[in-house]
């Protein structure tokens, strides 16, 4: 324990008296032993895990259980498959489609939310209430509603998405700094140009913010609802081939499915870079 | 002499009171056409909250103000104001920011484009109508906020503390900047500052507060010519209000009999 | 409106923060003791009552009047799905089904913070552990967790120890990246403090870490409160279809509308319970926050 003490993060501890402290000035910089570098560091422990899961696998579970070696196998296969292909488009395109409609009405209501006090009073619990609700609850209920039609899908992930977006427009609004409001009402400036004009632009970092966190829980949905509907997705492919005992190529869309996270924030990183480039040094 | 003009800016009895707090009470004074008055104090004295309320962005709890005789209950036509953390949208480009007020107006920007051309040369921002405020210093930004002040051709300006921001060269630099470009157009202007030197070079009278809650002191003439320069702070007079308003504040308007440190009031010089 | 908006990520700093009704201009007031100040006090009292009264009235109706004019199946009225609660409740139904979810949801959270506070100081205290596995753990954060159930229904089964591992990966993201952070935080004058006292190994961490990090293991804890409340639906629905979840799709199943709103309601009171425990305890902790 004393070892790892003193190579800890942080508190970095003071060397104790006595103890060799800098080399000579005159000597050279010993290299850094591999355990000091990180990429070694990460892909050695990648390597371990991969390791350890192929073994445990092999010795304890099932043939259908995911190995490092049959997810590897099949890529080539999975990723030309006519099926995943289209099963990646349907999903994200609903996710995008949702992530545009939760922006949209997400802004709006976090607008009225965050400017009036009155509407917060009014429409608050019930944001709160849909907040501490698991939405996985409501989705059978929307499959009563919708059918197990895409368009349930569309509601499960509007419904997942609106919510990060309403919290952060709605503190964004509220949280307009005092001078931009008051350079408004020296001006007299009519209550859509304190809404749109200033509110609304001051509360982009807040909006960019919310759209992060909501493609998260946008994928989340999408796949919620193809796993109960059963339609036709990424999540769907990924628990056919589980429930088909083909797990391994239900890791590669699970790897595909996170990856498309990561990819679509920073998707919106860079527009958010471009656009509006003064959100970053304001 | 300014007596006899209807004032342009009449503060009557003002007070302020925050719940069971109050801040400033029964300050009246009067700012005439083309007049600067200085309002100095210590810091938490409300003197910008003296200011908010002069230009309708606080309510006050006691007396009033008027502006060209009209009473003034919220931001009227004609008020212009700089601020101390400048307040230019970071999402405009400097020329939108100044041509804002004129925006809100509804004059459209092909309208606006001279006046705002005009006035971005007259605070020495040429080359920088297309960049945004986080591309410019303190300095250039609280230039852009005095042209968006002057853009709607204001007849009251009010400066809360506009350079308290910035360093002090700066500070120096734009002090001189404003005078310089007031002198073209005076317009009556209430300039609230904790900077007592300040107040003074920039002021033609001062007005002191001081004391809890706080109360005016004084109203001191600074009597000193115009156009003002560097040099102006090197003057006996200069020293000799200076002084004077040093000690009223420091020493918290307790005039001590016979304290050799308190300075006499100064009169007002034969210029 | 909650702290934070992210139940997944703590996010930049500008998107946790303050809550509430807040004036953005204080009320213009004279002296306490006039009649103006107690008369623009009470009316902005009467305003805020009935601000959230207004809310409570229109929801109640809203959901009258939606219910009596869809059909049976579609939607049911606030009056019939409360009579469809008080059989719930009468018969017994309910309350097995929630102590069935609950008891995996307690089994599983309590492996989650376990884990999560030990895994979250392993992580701070040791910088090589830190750096190898830092990647995977966020891949795995990243990764929709409700994808991970069918491997783990096929691996696990549906029993009740598959689904309070459920709960548990569901729980235990937040508790290890906020113990994590809060051990890492610590100022080192603090450890050097401790040393320079001669603190051993086992004093540095009673004395030092363990309190210093306490808050923030709160903060994963509220948390993990409430996205392990997703793992039980989640186990409860895929899984083995009991409990609340599993009342959720047999209702579902026989289109018994009132049933799977009643079940809804008690879901959603719950949930707010969990929050308010949860912003309780955090806040109760957070009084002894240092810095941030």
């Amino acid at each position: 324990m004393k070892d790892t003490t003193r190579s800890a993060g942080a508190p970095q501890a003071t060397p104790a008296v006595g103890s060799a402290s800098a080399p000579p000035p005159s000597a050279e910089p010993a290299p850094r032993a591999w355990y000091r570098r990180p990429l070694v560091v990460r892909v050695v422990a990648g390597l371990l895990i991969l390791a350890i899961w192929q073994i445990v696998v092999e010795l304890w579970a099932q043939d259908y259980v995911a190995r490092p070696t049959g997810v590897i196998r099949v890529i080539p296969s999975v990723l030309t498959e006519k099926l995943f292909l289209s099963d990646i488009v349907t999903t994200l395109t609903a996710v995008v489609e949702g992530l545009a409609i939760a922006v949209v009405i997400g802004t709006a209501i976090g607008l009225v939310v965050g400017r009036l006090p009155d509407a917060q009073r009014v429409l608050g619990m019930y944001v709160n209430g849909v907040y501490a609700l698991p939405i996985i609850a409501v989705v059978p209920l929307l499959t009563v509603w919708f059918g197990y039609t895409p368009k349930a899908r569309l509601a499960v992930i509007v419904l997942e998405a609106t919510l990060p977006v309403v919290y952060n427009v709605a503190e964004g609004a509220r949280a307009v700094p005092r001078t931009y409001l008051d350079v408004t009402r020296i001006h007299r400036a009519p209550w859509w140009r304190v809404w749109f004009g200033v509110a609304l632009p001051a509360s982009t970092p807040y909006v960019l913010a919310g759209i992060d966190l909501a493609i998260g829980r946008a994928l989340i949905g999408a796949v919620v609802a193809e796993f109960i509907a059963a339609l036709d997705g990424l999540g769907y492919y990924i628990l056919f081939n589980v429930n088909s005992f083909h797990e391994d190529r239900a890791i590669v869309a699970l790897v595909v499915l996170a990856l498309s996270a990561i990819v679509l924030r920073a998707l919106v990183n860079v527009v958010v870079r471009r656009g509006f480039s003064w959100y970053w040094l304001a | 002499m300014t007596a006899s003009r209807t004032p342009k800016i009449r503060v009557d009895h003002l007070g302020k009171t925050y719940g069971d707090k109050e801040a400033f009470t029964d300050l009246s004074f009067d700012v005439a056409e083309g007049e600067i008055v200085s309002i100095v104090g210590p810091s938490g004295c409300g003197k910008t909250t003296l200011l908010r309320c002069v230009v309708g962005l606080t309510t006050p709890t006691q007396g009033s103000v008027s502006i060209n005789g009209q009473r003034v209950l919220e931001p009227i036509e004609g008020v212009a104001m700089v601020f101390q953390h400048f307040g230019l949208f970071p999402w405009k480009t400097v020329a939108a920011n100044v041509a804002y007020g004129l925006t809100v107006q509804g004059v459209s920007r092909r309208e606006s484009a001279s006046k705002v051309a005009e006035l971005i040369g007259l605070v020495g921002l040429q080359g920088f109508e297309k960049a945004y405020p986080h591309q410019l210093s303190g300095g250039m930004q609280q230039r852009a906020g005095l042209a968006r002040a002057l853009a709607i051709e204001p007849t009251v300006l009010a400066m809360d503390e506009p350079f308290a921001s910035l360093d002090a060269q700066t500070r120096d630099v734009l002090q001189l900047e404003v005078l310089r470009i007031w002198e073209a157009r005076p317009t009556a202007m209430m300039f609230v500052t904790h900077s007592i030197d300040e107040a003074v070079l920039m002021g033609d009278r001062v007005v002191i507060l001081t004391g809890h809650p706080s109360r005016i002191f004084d109203i001191v003439d600074v009597d000193l010519p115009r156009p003002r320069n560097r040099a102006t702070v090197n003057t006996d007079r200069f020293r000799m209000v200076r002084d004077y308003v040093w000690n009223a504040i420091m020493k918290e308007g307790h005039r001590v009999v016979g304290d050799p440190e308190t300075a006499a009031r100064p009169a007002p010089s034969s210029h | 409106m909650p702290e934070t908006h992210a139940v997944d990520s703590p996010g930049p700093g500008r998107a946790a923060a303050v809550p509430g009704t807040r004036q953005t201009e204080p009320l213009g007031s004279p002296s306490p003791r006039s009649a103006r100040f107690r008369r623009l006090l009470a009316w902005h009292r009467a305003r805020v009552v009935s601000g959230y009264g207004l809310g409570i009235a229109l929801g109640i109706v809203a959901w009258q009047l939606v219910g009596k004019h869809s059909v049976q199946q579609i939607f049911a009225p606030l009056t019939e799905t409360l009579q469809r609660l008080q059989e719930l409740i009468e018969d017994g139904e309910l309350a097995s089904a929630a102590a069935n979810s609950f008891a995996t949801y307690a089994v599983g959270l309590s492996m989650a913070l376990i884990l999560g506070a030990g895994g979250g100081l392993l992580l701070a205290r040791s910088e090589l552990v830190r750096t190898a596995l830092e990647p995977y753990i966020m891949g795995l954060y990243a990764a929709p967790m409700v994808a991970l159930i069918p491997f783990l229904l096929a691996f696990l089964g549906f029993g009740f120890w598959a689904k309070s591992i459920v709960v548990a990966l569901f729980a235990v993201f937040p508790v290890l990246l906020n113990t994590q952070r809060g051990a890492q935080s610590i100022a080192s004058e603090l450890i050097d403090v401790a040393r320079l006292y001669r603190s051993g190994e086992k004093d540095l961490w009673v004395h030092v870490i363990a309190p210093y990090t306490l808050p923030f293991f709160m903060t994963g804890v509220r948390q993990a409160l409430a996205r392990g409340l997703v793992g039980m639906i989640a186990a409860d629905i895929f899984l083995s279809a009991t409990g609340l979840g599993g009342m959720l799709i047999t209702a579902a199943q026989i289109f018994d509308t009132s049933a799977m709103l009643a079940t809804v309601l008690v879901i959603t009171v719950c949930g707010v319970a969990l929050m308010a425990i949860g912003n309780a305890i955090e806040r109760h902790f957070a009084r002894w926050k240092v810095g941030q």
